[in-house]
């Protein structure tokens, strides 16, 4: 290590042993919350700036009350003077540094605050979208779903939100819009699915499928039961074992119910010996429980082809049962 | 001038936070809002947007075990509650690699820390990348036959367990989320409620328990058991830690050249030097590789480099210090994306922790929480990336074989090749056939002992993403003092396709060039009179940018003390750098000679090496440029062993892909074709230098291995054809069976003009493989053997010696063959052979050679 780190090192530890006294912390990110609330931004700015080089007041103390001041501005209004106090700060370069506590020789803020400064004008993005997309319901102005952009994950989950929430008469009307919306850019898949979970609208939740991708998608058909009723998910399911991008999750959810549904265990078992499906098969039924399950297990473990044997054997480690593993305990 | 009333509440956000003890994750704005969907494990072993369970991770570690050969788990220990860590060797069989040195192993872990979800996920798929990939016959194949890596998902199991039984809740303490989905440490001394109260803060940080520098800074590790970084009760004092010993022990450990601890978060690489300098340098290189390639994948995320020192007062106890200074090899903590709030900041352009994805990051402990959006993508790129850095510490590259081919014949004019003596020796096989003459174009062929190039999605060489143009770069020159020769323009191609010399790759896609030489009016030729060395000077990068090993003699390979060893400059000065080879010299010659030697259909006949005396081979050239070729041989007991291998005449050449070697016949009525399996035992080629001579290079135990072979049967006239005037028996030579013992038969061979050699490929009555070899006359059609022989002794290889053989009568057999249709009496001197009979049909038909008096 040259001096140079050494010294910057040993520079850390000084201000480690620096206790920020929270009581001042507290106290000045009160003041700075009441100045916001009361002053132009300019001068809010300008009392940030001269706040954070305050030298009256010990770094980390500072640091800590702009923290706590910034997590507090998340509850006000996103206003003008808010949302610049915030978009100051996420630029704010921290200097009450601690070393790291795998590589000493780097540090991290004692508190942060450009990483929750930029938290906090997410939240308010989120909130901002959900008035807005709530504003727009209430004025009809679907216009503003089709202008929506899928670029920032809380644009997308403020306008959600507010489908998610909204009263159904103002709802229903917004449907051929929002699906022309989702047709337009798939990614606002979420925000039908936000609609059809308000109205518990099966035939909308298998139009928004049309369109998830990825872990939205994933949930939404892991927990399809609770949207569509168990009838048509399990229907679904099966149909989605054939191809396509459930296969993942349809196993899984179809795990749930092969305890007390023969017909679906037994579709299980045919994917036993699937190069790809056959070891979530396997998983899915053996934390079933299903009758019968460690017999043909057993079965499967005698297998001249290999990968049969290979997923009877996975089957029961997934059991764990006492006869599932004494039988493993025989095996080679 | 008020705006408006303010919520002074808000403020008492952190008082809030201790007035409860245990709360959740949560999506929306909160005191852990995470402005995301909280993830929760699923049970299933197949990758998706999200997190596996442990079941679900198991089970997909499990099933690559059981359904891939090159797969082989263990448990290497158990965890504080009893339950079994595995670690999974990726890797063929053996633990040498294809060239016959001794693999290097490689060893990443991941969970250590229980509530880093990326960690285990990126485990998995770095080894679902593998898999994939297992059959590119490429840099991964390369990987799997070349290299032990050692993956270890899990090590922290019942703290990874506690996590997922609690995937939203955690103990706060203070600000601070311990316990549940934050836990890190391991279970000792924890029960797995989450709301029993004191001990939630208990275990032992894994990464702060090991030598040597376990307990030697109390600012980085505690001897609190409550603390966050207790360091435990000694060194290696956990059953997890002594599991990750047992794992690296399946490198084994002095085969390790590379350690990474995978964690989160911070989006870098946290590495750790040692007081080696050299080998400090190459953990920089490495990790400017993986992070160059990582950057150019589809997240475009970069992982910085911020190495701190393993010494006293600053090394804290972690298991990357363990491997740096036990080990002495490049050994460092990946801490996966979100980036953090390092300072200097690693990654200006980003907030940090959860705020990368547009997160809250109300609490920056929310960077332990990946986005499920985000997780296969990160599980995907850094599954590519690691094999890249385990390419490079598989080492420097090497040339391992050249040859140049004559363009007008496709001879082989000469044969270098680099073949594995030990571990720290190759010799060099060198067989030029003829010199190199001015007035013939030639192409080059050169091996390399890696994959040497990446291509694009369309299939063209361009350097592997993130490395510099110039690493596509090869310099191929002929010098001779001051005098250059290149290679004719544009005509150097790296080779994709199978195949070997001279137009394809020789073991895995790219791992071969090609290049074109017409020397004729070059200032070469005007610098030679009569014949003349000159060098072939030799320079290429590897993928990584790595230079040729300067001195391919001595095998580069890790050095105890953590540096290259065996890896020699162009001045053949062993350092970490390579150089240019210049190892090897050719004749040329200003004389016009006549072509060289090509094979004829009477190179078909019986050879031998006279240095083993008691083993050959029997060659049948067939037509379409076919041949086939019978090796008569022992195992390594001295037990009979047989070989037959079909191979493509090329010029002086014929290869063997494959050399099958059969088993599961029983010798006389009890041989049921039904149960004779072939298996692949290797390959082989045989190069001529004249109708009476050939140079064979086996790669059947692994390393290369050569016989130099002589005539021992020879019926050809002038021009190596075959003499039908004084051999008028030719026609009858060549291979035979009977259809209902199909995997047994006969090869009839002329030895005179009216004696021949028969050798009968079969079983002995255990259902060894077994050969019986006889010499007798021959009249119309009619064979008699009156004395033939089974031998035995033999030692296969290198370790052959002639006096160890001995030849036991075997008894008589009596032929007599048609063109097409013959039969065979036989009457064994050994009881276990008895008597029979066998009908014959005609197997092969040499070429050149025409029956017609059936």
């Amino acid at each position: 290590m040259n001096r140079a780190l050494a010294l910057l090192a040993l520079a850390l530890y000084a201000a480690a042993g620096l206790a920020t006294d929270e009581l001042e912390a507290r106290s000045q990110a009160q003041r700075l919350l009441l100045m916001t609330s009361v002053l132009p931004s300019q001068a809010v700015l300008a009392e940030l700036e001269r706040f954070s080089d305050d030298r009256s007041i010990p770094l980390e103390t500072r640091e800590a009350a702009l923290r706590q001041y910034v997590l507090s501005l998340r509850d006000e209004p996103p206003d003008a003077v808010n949302w610049q106090a915030a978009e100051l700060l996420s630029r704010y370069r921290e200097r009450a540094l601690v070393s790291h506590s795998h590589s000493l020789q780097n540090a991290v803020p004692v508190h942060n605050v450009a990483a929750p400064a930029r938290g906090t004008l997410n939240v308010w993005t989120r909130k901002l979208e959900r008035s807005a997309g709530e504003l727009a319901l209430a004025n009809q102005d679907y216009g503003y779903f089709s202008s929506l952009s899928a670029n920032h994950m809380q644009v997308v989950a403020g306008a959600a939100d507010a489908l998610k929430h909204a009263p159904v008469q103002l709802l229903e009307p917004a449907i051929p819009h929002l699906i022309a919306a989702v047709t337009r850019e798939p990614a606002l898949a979420p925000i039908m699915l936000a609609a059809a979970a308000n109205l518990s609208d099966p035939d909308l939740t298998a139009v928004a499928l049309e369109f998830l991708e990825g872990a939205d998608r994933f949930r939404t058909v892991l927990e399809l039961d609770g949207i569509i009723g168990p009838d048509a998910a399990r229907a679904w399911w099966l149909k989605s074992l054939d191809s396509g991008p459930d296969q993942a999750a349809a196993i899984a959810a179809l795990g749930r119910m092969a305890a007390d549904d023969p017909d679906v265990s037994e579709e299980l078992f045919t994917l036993m010996g699937d190069a790809d499906l056959g070891a979530a098969a396997a998983l899915a039924l053996g934390k079933s429980q299903a009758p019968g399950l460690v017999d043909r297990a057993a079965e499967l473990l005698k297998s001249d082809q290999p990968m049969l044997a290979a997923r009877g054997r996975l089957m029961l480690q997934s059991h764990g049962g006492r006869q599932a593993l004494q039988i493993l305990e025989r095996q080679p | 001038m008020k705006r408006r009333t303010i919520v002074l509440g808000a403020l008492l956000w952190c008082g809030a936070a201790a007035s409860q003890s245990v709360i959740e994750w949560t999506e929306q704005p909160g005191i852990l809002g995470l402005g995301f969907p909280v993830p929760e494990p699923v049970d299933t072993p197949l990758p998706f947007d999200g997190f596996r369970s442990y079941n679900g991770l198991l089970t997909r570690h499990q099933d690559f075990m059981l359904n891939h050969e090159f797969i082989a788990g263990e448990v290497v220990g158990n965890s504080e509650a009893g339950r079994d860590i595995w670690a999974y060797r990726y890797s063929d069989a053996d633990s040498i690699t294809v060239t016959g040195l001794p693999e290097p192993a490689i060893y990443t872990q991941g969970g250590i820390h229980a509530r880093e979800w990326q960690s285990p996920e990126v485990l998995t798929g770095i080894m679902e990348h593998l898999v994939a990939n297992a059959g590119d016959q490429w840099l991964h194949r390369y990987l799997l036959d070349n290299m032990n890596m050692v993956l270890l998902p899990v090590l922290n199991v019942d703290g990874y367990l506690q996590t997922q039984r609690y995937p939203r809740q955690v103990y706060l303490e203070g600000s601070a989320p311990r316990d549940g989905r934050m836990r890190r440490k391991n279970m000792l001394g924890v029960d797995e409620d989450i709301n029993t109260s004191g001990d939630r803060l208990l275990g032992v940080d894994l990464n702060r328990n090991s030598p040597p520098f376990w307990a030697t800074n109390s600012g980085a590790s505690s001897s609190d058991p409550g603390s966050i970084v207790h360091h435990g009760s000694g060194p290696h004092s956990e059953p997890e830690s002594l599991a990750m010993v047992a794992a690296a022990r399946l490198g084994p450990e002095d085969r390790l050249r590379m350690y990474t601890d995978v964690h989160s978060f911070s989006q870098v690489h946290f590495s750790v030097n040692t007081n080696n300098t050299r080998r400090n340098v190459i953990q920089r290189n490495l990790l400017g590789d993986f992070s160059s390639f990582h950057a150019q994948l589809e997240g475009g995320k970069v992982y910085i480099d911020r190495p701190s020192d393993a010494r006293q007062g600053q090394a804290i106890g972690s298991t990357d210090e363990f491997f740096a200074v036990t080990y002495a090899v490049p050994s460092w903590t990946l801490e996966i994306e979100p980036s953090g709030t390092l300072s200097p900041d690693a990654h200006p352009s980003l907030p940090g922790c959860g705020a990368d994805y547009g997160g809250f990051a109300s609490n920056c402990h929310d960077g332990f929480i990946l986005p499920e959006s985000e997780i296969r993508r990160v599980r995907e790129n850094l599954g590519q990336t690691f094999p890249i850095a385990y390419y490079g510490q598989a080492g420097p590259p090497s040339v391992t074989a050249v040859r140049w081919i004559d363009d007008a014949t496709g001879a082989v004019v000469a044969d270098a090749e680099w073949d594995v003596q030990s571990a720290t020796q190759r010799s060099l096989f060198f067989n030029q056939v003829q010199p190199l003459q001015l007035d013939r174009s030639y192409t080059l062929w050169l091996a390399f002992d890696k994959p040497m190039r990446w291509r694009n999605d369309n299939g063209q060489i361009a350097p592997l993403p993130g490395q510099a143009t110039r690493t596509t770069e090869v310099t191929a020159d002929l010098l001779l003092e001051d005098v250059t020769q290149s290679p004719e323009d544009s005509s150097g191609q790296w080779l994709a396709n199978a195949g070997g010399a001279p137009d394809g790759y020789y073991r895995y896609r790219d791992d071969a060039y090609s290049a074109s030489f017409n020397l004729a009016g070059s200032p070469l030729a005007a610098a030679i009179t009569g014949e003349t060395q000159v060098t072939l000077n030799l320079s290429a990068q590897d993928m990584v940018g790595q230079l040729l090993d300067g001195d391919p003699a001595t095998p580069a390979d890790w050095g105890i003390v953590g540096n290259w060893v065996g890896y020699e400059d162009t001045n053949g000065v062993e350092t970490d750098l390579g150089g240019s080879d210049d190892t090897l010299t050719f004749a040329v010659t200003s004389a016009a000679l006549d072509d060289p030697f090509v094979i004829t259909p009477g190179v078909s006949a019986v050879w031998f090496d006279p240095t083993h005396d008691g083993e050959g081979f029997v060659i049948e050239v067939l037509d379409n440029q076919r041949a086939v070729v019978y090796w008569f041989t022992y195992d390594k007991a001295g037990n009979q062993r047989w070989m037959i291998g079909i191979g493509q005449v090329r010029g002086n050449e014929v290869v063997f892909p494959e050399l099958l070697e059969s088993s599961g016949g029983i010798f006389g009525d009890a041989f049921d074709p039904a149960q004779v399996q072939f298996s692949n035992a290797g390959n082989a080629s045989f190069v001529w230098s004249d109708c009476g001579a050939f140079r064979m290079r086996h790669n059947v135990d692994v390393r290369n291995q050569r016989q130099a072979a002589l005539r021992l049967t020879d019926s050809t006239g002038s021009g190596c054809e075959f003499d039908t005037d004084r051999f008028s028996l030719l026609p009858f030579t060549g291979s035979w069976y009977d259809l209902e013992h199909d995997g047994e038969g006969f090869v009839i061979s002329a030895a005179g003009p009216d004696r021949v050699v028969v050798y009968w490929f079969t079983y002995d009555d255990a259902g060894n493989q077994a050969w019986i070899v006889g010499d007798g006359s021959f009249d119309n059609g009619q064979v008699n053997i009156e004395q033939a022989f089974i031998a035995s002794g033999g030692v296969f290889g290198d370790a052959f010696d002639p006096d160890t053989v001995s030849l036991e009568p075997w008894g008589q057999l009596q032929f007599s063959l048609g063109c097409n249709s013959g039969s065979v009496n036989y009457q064994s001197v050994l009881p276990q052979y008895g008597s029979g009979s066998q009908n014959l049909t005609r197997l092969t038909n040499l070429a050149g050679l025409d029956c017609t008096t059936d």
